[in-house]
């Protein structure tokens, strides 16, 4: 009989201490898997956020917190609508866009969704040309000392710097700038999941507070809560909500980390009864968290090393004494102490791999399923994280039964016969 | 009829009969006279309000064959048109607009203006058909031209004919022996007594370019223009 077979009849013959070695290892492995792909996944979506946002500013009611960038909107407080026409006319540098918010509840065909009033960029563009003049003589003024915006300008990569007016009007671009370009009072745009769920595709007539609107198109799939929203005009919005000239949130959107760099302090400045948050105030939290995660999984790895290094040797302990006979037996038969020592080896490393298996199965679901169902985005589990899952399972089981090992090579066929 | 008519045309030229026009009305026919108008916008009557609607009557009382202007109130029907155009009810109050006859709008400020503001909101002909044309999100080529000299350089006609750029820009000319248009090149820092054209570029809303000499080639303009972020161009990514 090859060794590995005589290792698994064995384990069948004695399922329970086995067993009990093994549920002690796959938690340990599911535990660091787990906490280590959402420590991960976190950190790679902060990090995301702040290549893509890094820039960005949000201007919110003084009253309220905030966890999330995508749904800032979505606290209830208010802010006057008159804020965001301060911020254009101030005409700070580094601004590349701005969309003001206003989110309210309503009924679509017997479900709820949230409408979300947005101002179309064309609107902006607007206003801000009411200052041309104004503009363009203090740009001369400041060209001689290297000051001229036109000159500037040259090398900036902000997002909507990069798009052509085709491309801004294009709904295709709204994944990337999250501003709609052009949108009538008595047209919405419609989200991803709200027009797969609805069956919407542009040109059908919803009826939303009391009021009918045309669907101008369906937005592309954003992966953000605007996915499931339908978005009209801001003062559309607000007369059929009847809120009045207010939103929940006016989102700055930075030109570039360079032009931006004076943004938080001239906006503060600007806008003394509202809250200037930047995208590292808001993913700070989440920072920290990510640390603690990081040092939990270090605490994890510890006890698994600990607990399933234990329990595994004690199993093998265990039984390397109940199987004296039948290792003497089996000596006296002809097995050398190399051969007994690598079968115990060898039952070890099994009971390591295969909790290895289960507990990454385990813990990259469990990851998977927090990640959905508490923390609103989608956990995976790194290939880096499940081979540290195995190798840690692996070395912890050959190590800890190193020792049972020597022994049972050790044990003397004569005297484990004379028990017989 | 005859007796009608006179009566019509007297009771029309009556003061308080005249300001029976909408605000917007009063605007139009500023224009159509050549004037400037200051729009001031407001919800309450308060001290700011007070404030700056004096001002602005006592600027105008100075200047009237130059400038008028219409007070109007947010809320206020009457008004709605122009509340509607400048989207008033949702801006800080109160607020001012300057209008050049053209329509193009030289300046607005919020809660407080001076007279230097207003003063500085009377631009000239050709001025004003700057402004406006930057605020039809063009890019605009200046060609300021010395005394008796106005022929457009090379370069600028060559680029009005660029297939791409062309139907992005627009094209001012001032000239130096025109008086109306002194202020204008003083403003824009060229001198009156220049011996070849100045050409100057400014983008939307009122980013200045660069000034170039006469002899500028349609290239270096248009690598400007390019450099700038407002061509509009399909394979122009000035930040690659």
């Amino acid at each position: 009989m090859r060794l590995f077979g005589m290792v698994w009849s064995e384990m069948v013959r004695r399922p329970g201490p086995s067993a009990a070695a093994l549920v002690v290892v796959a938690f340990g492995v599911a535990a660091l898997v787990a906490v280590e792909s959402v420590a991960t996944s976190s950190e790679k979506r902060v990090a995301g956020q702040m290549r893509t946002l890094g820039a960005n500013v949000l201007v919110l009611p003084a009253e309220t917190t905030l966890q999330d960038y995508y749904a800032a909107d979505s606290h209830g407080e208010s802010l006057p609508e008159e804020y965001a026409s301060r911020i254009t006319m101030a005409q700070l540098k580094g601004v590349e866009e701005l969309s003001p918010r206003l989110s309210v509840e309503c009924e679509l065909d017997e479900s709820s969704v949230v409408l979300t009033g947005v101002l179309p960029r064309q609107e902006f563009y607007e206003q801000s040309a009411w200052q041309s003049f104004d503009l363009l003589t203090a740009d001369i003024d400041s060209f001689e000392t290297g000051g001229g915006l036109g000159r500037k300008h040259e090398g900036c990569c902000g997002r909507t710097c990069q798009l052509t007016t085709e491309e801004k009007r294009s709904l295709a671009s709204y994944a990337k700038t999250r501003i709609v370009h052009e949108l009538d009072r008595d047209s919405v745009l419609v989200g991803a999941d709200v027009a797969e769920e609805h069956g919407f595709a542009g040109g059908e007539t919803v009826r939303l507070l009391g009021a009918d609107f045309r669907v101008a198109g369906v937005l592309p799939r954003t992966g953000t809560v605007d996915d499931a929203r339908l978005l009209g005009h801001l003062h559309r919005v607000q007369e059929v909500s009847d809120s009045g000239p207010v939103v929940n949130v006016i989102e700055v959107m930075g030109c570039c980390d360079a032009m931006a760099a004076d943004l938080v302090g001239d906006l503060k400045d600007l806008l003394p009864g509202a809250r200037v948050v930047t995208i590292a105030n808001l993913v700070e939290a989440q920072v920290t968290v990510n640390g603690l995660m990081k040092r939990l999984s270090y605490v994890l790895f510890a006890v698994l090393v600990v607990l399933g290094g234990a329990s595994v040797a004690s199993v093998m302990f265990a039984n390397v004494s109940e199987r004296r006979r039948e290792l003497g037996t089996l000596m006296a038969l002809g097995a050398t102490p190399s051969t007994v020592g690598r079968m115990v080896i060898l039952k070890a490393a099994t009971l390591g791999v295969a909790g290895a298996v289960l507990g990454v199965g385990l813990g990259a679901v469990s990851a998977y399923a927090v990640g959905l169902r508490y923390l609103g985005f989608t956990v995976s589990t790194p290939p880096a994280i499940v081979l540290t899952g195995f190798g840690t399972a692996l070395l912890v089981a050959v190590v800890a039964s190193y020792v049972p090992a020597r022994r049972a090579a050790r044990l003397d066929p004569c005297t484990c016969l004379q028990e017989l | 009829m005859r007796i009608e008519l006179w009566t019509v045309t007297l009771l029309l030229s009556l003061p308080g009969l005249a300001s029976a026009a909408t605000p917007g009305e009063r605007v139009e026919a500023a224009a159509a006279s050549g004037k400037h108008s200051y729009v001031m916008f407001y919800r309450s009557d308060d001290d700011r309000t007070q404030s700056m609607a004096e001002t602005i009557e006592g600027f105008v009382s100075q200047r009237p064959d130059e400038t008028s202007w219409v007070k109007v109130n947010v809320t206020d029907s009457a008004g709605k048109d122009l509340v509607e155009r400048f989207k008033a009810s949702r801006l800080p109050l109160p607020a001012v607009f300057g209008l050049a006859p053209n329509g193009a709008i030289t300046f607005v400020r919020k809660l407080a203006v001076d007279t230097d503001t207003l003063e500085g909101g009377i631009v000239t002909p050709q001025c004003s058909a700057m402004v406006e044309a930057l605020q039809r999100q063009k890019v605009t080529v200046v060609c300021f031209h010395p005394s008796g000299s106005p022929a457009i350089p090379k370069g600028v006609q060559a680029l009005a004919r660029d297939r791409n750029l062309g139907p992005q820009l627009s094209f001012v000319s001032a000239i130096a022996d025109d008086p109306a248009e002194a202020r204008f090149f003083q403003r824009m820092r060229v001198e009156r007594d220049i011996t070849s054209p100045a050409v100057l570029v400014f983008a939307p809303p009122g980013s200045f370019i660069g000034r170039f000499p006469a002899n500028v080639s349609s290239a270096t303009l248009a690598k400007a223009i390019h450099g700038s972020g407002k061509c509009n161009c399909k394979k122009c990514r000035h930040g690659n």
